[in-house]
């Protein structure tokens, strides 16, 4: 082995003091290669992380670790390795150097990676902060409501943008201190203020609020602010900072005082309307119990009207009773006149043939002409039934027929009735006038008319009884009137005489039904007119249809 | 009559040189290479040495101020020329190029001027850029820096190159090193164990 040579110990030593400056690994490496390759014996140089396996003892390898994990291997190929071997411990103390350096360097980098992530995190941050007090100086503005910190320790007092405008003043025209503060809070609220303050102080307290007006200088404007303060201690439990917020409120203020109005308003019109509404309820209560009681009292009237209408019910239903009884008398009178003398003439012929027989005269041609007769006669008695009963039946439709002969069937129905108590019944014709309508309805009319004439004579005496029947037509209408001499209608009663159950004549003798049905029939069922008039001497009914 | 000086200090060490000695700074932060710098001029101003210093990164107003701590007026030496400053490109990248030539005949006058004027010794202190590296003539660097030590034989002007090892390779510094026969380490002039002779060094 060949002896040391202090140069090239030198080398080692100077690149050890020189390797501290260069600034990366690459620097390093390109050079200790190039310092190394100047030591005696060495062929090459080379570091690698990964070197490969070899079996070649010319090559001398120092292992250096780089942090935890990192194998940096320093290769030397050595050419003469009698002069290389006396460096060999000194280049393991200078890898060793070399191992600090590189470690120092990789933590450098590190720490400069961190470092320029940090001032890359810091830089977003920072402009993440100036947005952010950017957002809040706005939002501030736009909520009015502004901060304020106060720095215990050194008295200093800062105010954001939006405590000078809350508080009618320019942003950041003067340094904010607690005197301008306390001059524009209005006097009245100064003392619950400085209490409120001093207060949360003296008792420990680490947050306060409170509501208060504060009055603008430049304006005199008075706004209403809600203040919330909150200390902040150190370590010992001393206040060093107090950081708050004022809000102004005056819009909500003035919207709650609005608000508060329209409630006491509100409830003033609804006692008001409660009132109303309870005097109303007590007037309905009124007027219900009266519509009760009123109720009550139709309830009572309806039924005794309901009573009443069914005795009138009864009454007319006995009227009927009696009306069609009188009618039946009527035609049973009727038929007794005209049977009178048939039955005189059918008596005094079968008298006849008793006495014919007693003479010897009752010869075969004398008894049939004498059958003959007496058929003929009771024949006619047939008919005079028929008569009575077809005027007693109500037609079952509409027909057309000749009034003239309607009116001497009519009257030769109860012509011999009135004869015999010396009424004489004149007919003048003409035109022979048609009609549609019900003849036996019609035939009733008439007969009722006549019926009526014949008892205002029988009542009132007439020496001189006449009726006197006419027909013609006029303008196309079938007239008929039927004029007597009885004296005529009380004009008081003229205009009654056809209303129901209206009867002049005396208890037993009048329904009242009779006029009543006859205009019914002429101007309901046949379309026509019935009416009434006095003449001279008498009355007359007109009949047009 | 002015005597030359028959050693020097260099202000950033308390050793004494001959004056005329090559020295190659390798520093790795600005402090380092400013101290080197205002020590190295005002120790050559204080004994009356004709001092210059090439450099981009030279402030005026800190080197006034330094020499005023020292009772020396920056604008007095500036004034009378016992001290100079000028840019690196100025100096050395005249046209755009580095031409070892030119800046020997440089150096050779600087020190024939110093001496004509009457200055006891010359010094200069300058500080490489990076730029060598890709400027026409740049591959000329080591060369340059051998004829550097030769012609100071003859032209003894304390001479100090400097050089960031931040911007020049690693295996560059090597070589660089390799060029000056003295070097600073740890603020220490220190005789440079890898210095091969210029005549040894421009033979290979």
């Amino acid at each position: 082995m060949q002896a040391l040579s202090a140069p090239v110990l030198g080398q080692l030593l100077i690149m050890q003091g020189i390797l501290g400056t260069l600034p990366d690994e690459q620097s390093i490496f390109s050079f200790v290669c190039r310092g190394l390759t100047n030591m005696p014996g060495v062929a090459a140089v080379d570091f690698s992380d990964q070197p490969e396996e070899t079996t070649d003892d010319s090559i001398v390898r120092f292992l250096m670790v780089i942090g935890n994990s990192r194998r940096l291997v320093l290769s030397i190929k050595v050419y003469d390795p009698s002069a290389f071997a006396p460096y060999k411990d000194f280049l393991t103390n200078f890898c060793f150097i070399l191992t600090v350096i590189l470690e120092e360097r990789n933590q450098r980098r590190l720490i400069e990676l961190d470092q320029a992530r940090l001032e890359q995190r810091v830089e977003e941050r920072t402009k993440e902060l100036q947005d952010s007090e950017a957002r809040l100086k706005k939002a501030q503005e736009i909520a009015h409501l502004g901060s304020w910190e106060f720095d215990v320790v050194n008295n200093v007092l800062f105010w954001s943008d939006e405590v000078f405008r809350i508080l009618g003043m320019q942003p950041q025209e003067f340094a904010a201190t607690y005197d301008a503060f306390h001059q524009v809070v209005h006097p009245d609220d100064r003392m619950a203020v400085d209490t409120a303050y001093s207060d949360s102080l003296l008792y420990g307290r680490d947050t306060y609020e409170i509501e208060h007006r504060v009055v603008r200088k430049a304006t005199g404007e008075i706004r209403y602010v809600h203040e919330r303060c909150e200390h902040i201690r150190d370590e010992t439990g001393r206040i060093i900072r107090s950081v708050g917020m004022i809000h102004d409120i005056t819009e909500r203020k003035r919207a709650e005082d609005t608000l508060q109005k329209l409630n006491d308003e509100l409830e003033k019109r609804v006692a008001e309307r409660t009132e109303e509404l309870e005097e109303s309820r007590v007037q309905l209560e009124t007027q219900n119990k009266e519509l009760r009681d009123t109720y009550r009292e139709l309830e009572l009237a309806a039924a005794a009207r309901i009573w009443t209408i069914e005795q009138l019910r009864e009454k007319d239903h006995i009227m009927i009773q009696q009306g069609r009884m009188a009618a039946m008398g009527e035609m049973l009178g009727n038929i007794a006149h005209q049977w009178r003398q048939p039955l005189n003439i059918l008596g005094l012929m079968v008298q006849d043939l008793g006495f014919s027989r007693e003479c010897g005269e009752l010869s075969k041609e004398f008894l049939d002409g004498k059958i003959d007769k007496m058929m003929e006669i009771i024949l006619h008695l047939s008919q005079t039934i028929d008569d009575f009963r077809n005027l007693a039946t109500p037609d079952k439709e509409m027909s057309r027929f000749g009034v003239d002969q309607v009116i001497v069937k009519t009257i030769s129905m109860v012509e011999e009735s009135f004869r015999s108590l010396h009424i004489s019944i004149d007919i003048s014709t003409s035109d022979d006038p048609q009609i549609n309508g019900y003849p036996h309805e019609y035939a009733q009319v008439l007969l009722n008319i006549l019926m009526n004439a014949r008892d205002a004579f029988s009542e009132r005496g007439v020496a001189d009884a006449r009726i006197m029947v006419r027909s013609w037509v006029d303008s196309g209408r079938a007239v008929v009137t039927i004029t007597d001499n009885a004296g005529g209608v009380d004009a008081e009663i003229l205009d009654k005489i056809f209303e129901p159950y209206f009867t002049t004549k005396e208890q037993g003798k009048g329904t009242g039904v009779g006029l009543f049905m006859s205009k019914n029939i002429i101007e309901k069922n046949m379309g026509g007119h019935l009416t009434i008039r006095n003449t001279g001497d008498g009355a007359e009914f007109r009949i047009e249809v | 009559m002015v005597h030359p000086l028959p050693t020097i200090s260099l202000g950033f060490t308390a050793q004494q040189f001959p004056p005329g000695v090559h020295i190659c700074q390798i520093f790795g932060d600005d402090d380092e290479r400013q101290e080197a710098v205002l020590k190295f001029l005002l120790s050559g101003l204080q004994s009356g040495e004709r001092t210059s210093c090439f450099s981009e990164r030279i402030d005026e107003k800190i080197l006034a101020e330094f020499l005023g701590r020292h009772g020396i007026s920056y604008i007095e030496v500036r004034d009378t020329g016992a001290l100079t400053l000028a840019g690196t490109v100025e100096i050395y990248f005249q046209n755009n190029r580095f031409d070892p030539e030119r800046m020997l005949a440089f150096l050779r006058k600087f020190h024939e001027d110093s001496v004509i004027q009457g200055y006891p010794a010359a010094r200069v202190i300058g500080e490489m850029t990076q730029d060598i590296q890709y400027m026409p003539g740049g591959g000329r660097l080591l060369e340059y820096e051998a004829k550097v030590s030769m012609l100071l034989r003859e032209h003894p002007v304390t001479t100090v190159c400097q050089y960031d090892a931040r911007l020049f390779d690693g295996a560059m510094i090597m070589d660089i090193l390799k060029v000056h026969p003295y070097m600073v380490v740890r603020g220490s002039v220190v005789n440079n164990p890898f210095f091969i002779t210029p005549e040894e060094f421009l033979a290979s």
